[in-house]
């Protein structure tokens, strides 16, 4: 048999040919023991670099099917616990092409359930080609729950988070949004990112009070709509804790779909756009004038006599052919008036002031929406006199709210926050101006308010406090005299101030019952009295029967 | 005379019982390790490969899988009942049979995603070019052995003519990546056989030579590499997955069943079920299939070195360097170290050819080294 000789033949060749074999074999050892460590070198790699992947690639796992896992992000609620911003679960619905059997029976059902759309669409969507077609985005928990009920074949839903924000427009530069990962890009969800994307978050109480937003919104809105102004913004802010309470810019925009609105409406016109004020800036000049000590209340400026700075004429809107003293000054907004009292400062001092007011940075809220103002980089003589009106000078809405708000207050200025106050957010201050200068400062804003530009603004029952500000706006050559942001600054009650109001429009136009102005007092000012009537029973402000024309200077101020 | 007396000793012995004794258990249990392992990882890939080519019968390719399974490993099986000469002639007849089929294919071929290297019988696809792979270095071994005896016979020109004639096949179809790897493999004979500087420079240049004007003339080869430099490119799609499935797997995988990139993953009960399966079983088990994979080839590479025959040495040697080299290369692939080359991972990925072929290759191995009186130890 064949067995013996299959066995046995290699042994007998392999003694016939051992020597010449033995040489070749031996090398073959070297050569095959040289190639297994080869392999094992390309296999000690490969695992080195399995390794790297699975284990130190961090948690790159699930990014394919992100919707598995679950994003959470805490809610924003308003100071009383009103909900801004809550994240719900939606679902997508798509149909698995394969597992419907009757696309007809299957789109018409879920047209049922589906009010909006209609069999004949929910047909096309199935006709397409593909395994997972889809259906239709964003179905709450009662329309995830109706399809269930449909028993229908085929139904797959896939979770995806969504934010949603129950307020609409009310406060949308406030709150911001996020994008579709819900990572915050605007308002307070980009602020606050990093609180709210933690994991188990508490839900974050922001200092907006939505009964105050809702009114301040609603007036602006009227207003905007009546003046025909461009854009408008206002801003309520505690002058105590520096709290917003609101502030709105419109246009506005809705943010569950930030998407369809203009670009230009997402933009918060409050702490964002800068503006050549104007006289709003008068109140700072004069504390600065009382606070260096150069005048008093009762020293007259000769502000009928022509002024000129640099072969510059200062002109006065209302003017005046007697000299005046500064609380006539400032109720006639005298431009000369204010000029002399900062060039007798200087423009170093003054620098400094508006340096200590935050009138020459960023505002330092917890927003990214808060523009840094634009400052002439030489402070010349002339420089100093149009800063002292509220020229030469760009700043956002919010910074001069936050100076007045340290005017007003006592003399401290009060770091603005979004947040409302509490252990963890302390009111951080510094004070600016002393307790009289700030008692006096709330003497002149009442006189505008009782005898000046600010006559407007008054509110039965509420001691208001103010000054208007129409500036031109800068064109191309000079200032343009047609095209007005008018603005007014308020604060109140008058005997123990705790809000400042501020709105502003763009280019407001005159209407019926302006007489032809388009300037502050005919519409920022009424329309912040509007505003503080509905805001003040609100805030707790004690009515006071009669006050709406007691003055300091007309002998109310002995009854402080 | 002692062989005769053994082997008379145990004539009343079964050839079953005389298999069982003389077959390496080591190597046969890591084989069978290798082919359950496949068949339990494709429980997991079978039904998301099934769901993606919209089969009705989510287990059709884990059934397909058992199939080859049982019928490699029977064949293994019955190869390895063969003698270390009738093993070889098979080995011989195989690489004949490669020839006729492969010239089938480039006139009767079934094409596939834009490459003709399958041949329809029944309802299975052959890919002879696999089967020709180990039946060439049995061939090429059998060649230099031949050589080293008797140096008259013209054997160098032989084998590169043989390997000629079959790159120039794989080429045809085309299939750059099974070319490479056949070039790989006889290098490593070549290497094993004591292949001179000389000739190793020989070899290296040409292939490097032939590597630039495949890279050159051949579009989808181009494409591949060109992919494989710039990952950020959005082509690179397999190998992106792949590496999602590998990093996502962790430790301990995201349980079984629970992965989610398979179902996105074209290739991923063939060429990257090892992307698949860390993604579900995570490192540990991973390694644990690269440790036996790694085990059946060294083992194989120690029994080439204590075997006396210089022809099992080198087939076994070279058979084992394929194997190996098959497994780097889709490991390679599979954590994107190497562009993608339509290699499967050995005895695990699923495939009918390759699951055969490297049976084939097994139940040669097995052959070869069985032990025989006089087989090992010489010289030693």
């Amino acid at each position: 048999m064949t067995e013996y000789g299959d066995i046995g033949g290699p042994v007998r060749r392999q003694l016939k040919i051992a020597d010449s074999e033995f040489a070749a074999v031996s090398e073959g050892r070297i050569r095959i023991r040289i190639g297994a460590a080869i392999f094992m070198f390309a296999l000690i790699v490969a695992v080195i670099r399995l390794a790297e992947v699975s284990l130190l690639s961090g948690s790159k796992g699930g990014s394919f099917y992100k919707s598995n896992e679950f994003v959470s992000r805490a809610n924003l609620v308003d100071r009383n616990g009103e909900l801004l911003a809550t994240t719900l679960e939606t679902y997508s619905l798509y149909a698995r092409s394969k597992y419907i059997w009757n696309a007809g029976e299957t789109s018409q059902q879920l047209a049922s359930v589906f009010p909006d759309m209609s069999s004949e669409a929910i047909l096309n969507r199935l006709s397409r080609k593909g395994d997972q077609l889809l259906i239709r985005r964003g179905l709450t928990p009662k329309e995830k729950q109706a399809v269930f009920h449909l028993g229908l074949p085929g139904m797959v839903f896939q979770a995806e988070p969504q934010r949603v924000y129950p307020r609409g427009a009310l406060a949308a530069h406030i709150v911001g949004f996020t994008d579709v990962d819900m990572k915050g890009i605007a308002g307070a969800e980009r602020a606050f990112e990093e609180d709210l994307s933690q994991e188990n978050a508490p839900a974050m109480t922001l200092s907006v009070d939505l009964r105050v937003q809702n009114a301040v919104a609603d007036e602006l809105q009227k207003s905007l709509v009546h003046f025909k102004a461009d854009t408008g913004a206002a801003i309520v802010m505690d002058v105590r804790s520096g709290e917003i309470l609101a502030m709105a810019s419109l246009p506005n925009y809705d943010p569950n779909r930030p998407d369809t609105s203009l670009p230009q409406n997402l933009y918060n016109h409050a702490s964002m756009s800068t503006y050549e004020l104007g006289s709003v800036f008068k109140p700072i000049t004069m504390a600065m004038a009382l606070e260096e000590g150069v005048t008093n209340l009762t020293e007259k400026f000769p502000v009928q006599n022509p002024l000129k700075v640099r072969d510059k004429f200062i002109r006065d809107d209302h003017p005046s052919k007697t000299p005046m003293a500064m609380p006539e000054i400032l109720a006639e907004s005298s431009n000369r008036g204010t000029a002399m009292m900062a060039l007798r400062v200087g423009g170093v001092q003054q620098q400094a002031f508006l340096k200590e007011l935050g009138l020459m940075d960023r505002v330092p809220i917890e927003l990214v929406e808060s523009a840094a103002p634009q400052v002439q980089r030489e402070w010349q003589d002339i420089t100093t006199v149009t800063v002292s009106y509220g020229h030469g000078i760009s700043v956002t809405p919010l910074a001069l709210t936050t100076a007045i708000a340290a005017l007003v207050n006592g003399g401290e200025y009060v770091k603005p926050t979004l947040r409302k106050r509490d252990s963890v957010n302390p009111v951080e201050k510094r004070r600016v101006i002393t307790r009289q200068t700030s008692e006096t400062v709330q003497d002149l804003m009442r006189y505008v308010a009782t005898h000046g530009t600010g006559r407007n603004a008054r509110v039965k029952g509420y001691a208001v406090m103010g000054k208007t500000g129409t500036a031109d706006k800068p064109s191309v050559d000079g200032y343009d005299e047609r095209r007005l942001v008018s603005s007014f600054i308020a604060a109140f009650p008058y005997d123990d101030p705790a809000y400042v109001v501020f709105v502003t429009f763009d280019e407001p136009k005159a209407v019926e019952g302006t007489y032809g102005y388009a300037t502050a007092g005919w519409n920022a000012a009424p329309t912040t009295g509007r505003i503080i009537e509905r805001i003040a029973p609100m805030l707790g402000v004690r009515r006071d029967p009669g006050p709406a024309t007691q003055s300091p200077f007309s002998g109310g101020r002995a009854m402080r | 005379m002692i062989t005769r007396t053994i082997s008379a000793a145990r004539t009343d012995r079964s050839p079953l019982y005389e298999w069982w004794r003389s077959v390496d258990h080591i190597s046969l249990a890591f084989f069978v390790c290798l082919l359950g392992t496949g068949l339990i990882l494709s429980m997991a890939a079978s039904p998301a490969a099934a769901a993606r080519m919209s089969v009705d019968n989510p287990f059709h390719f884990l059934y397909r899988h058992a199939v080859f399974v049982l019928m490699g490993f029977g064949g293994a099986a019955v190869l390895s009942f063969f003698t270390t000469v009738n093993a070889r002639r098979i080995a011989v007849l195989a690489l004949l049979g490669c020839f006729v089929l492969l010239v089938m294919v480039k006139f009767a071929g079934h094409e596939v995603k834009g490459a003709q290297r399958w041949l329809r019988i029944g309802g299975f696809s052959l890919q002879p070019s696999e089967f020709a792979k180990p039946a060439f270095i049995v061939f090429a071994a059998w060649m230099f052995s031949v050589q080293k005896r008797d140096p008259n016979v013209p054997t160098v020109p032989i084998v590169f003519a043989a390997y000629l004639l079959l790159v120039f096949f794989l080429i045809q179809q085309p299939d750059f990546g099974q070319s490479f790897l056949l070039t790989l493999c006889f290098a490593a004979v070549f290497f094993f056989a004591g292949l001179s500087l000389g000739w190793m420079l020989f070899l290296m240049i040409g292939s490097g030579i032939a590597a630039f004007i495949a890279y050159i003339f051949m579009p989808h080869v181009q494409a591949r590499i060109q992919r494989f430099l710039s990952p950020a490119g959005d082509d690179n799609y397999q190998t992106e997955r792949a590496l999602e499935a590998i990093s996502s797997g962790g430790f301990f995988g995201r349980g079984p069943g629970e992965g989610d990139v398979k179902y996105s993953l074209p290739d991923g009960h063939t060429d990257f079920i090892f992307a698949v399966t860390v993604e579900e079983f995570g490192f540990l088990i991973s390694v644990f299939i690269i440790v036996l994979l790694a085990g059946f080839v060294i083992r194989s590479f120690r029994n080439a070195l204590k075997l006396n025959d210089y022809f099992c040495q080198l087939a076994v040697a070279g058979l084992a360097t394929m194997i190996g080299m098959q497994t780097i290369i889709n490991l390679f692939v599979n954590l994107n170290m190497a562009p993608p080359k339509g290699m499967t991972l050995p005895f695990i990925s699923y495939g009918g050819s390759s699951m055969l072929a490297l049976c084939f290759t097994a139940g040669l191995i097995l052959a070869f080294t069985r032990r025989r009186p006089g087989a090992y130890g010489f010289g030693d």
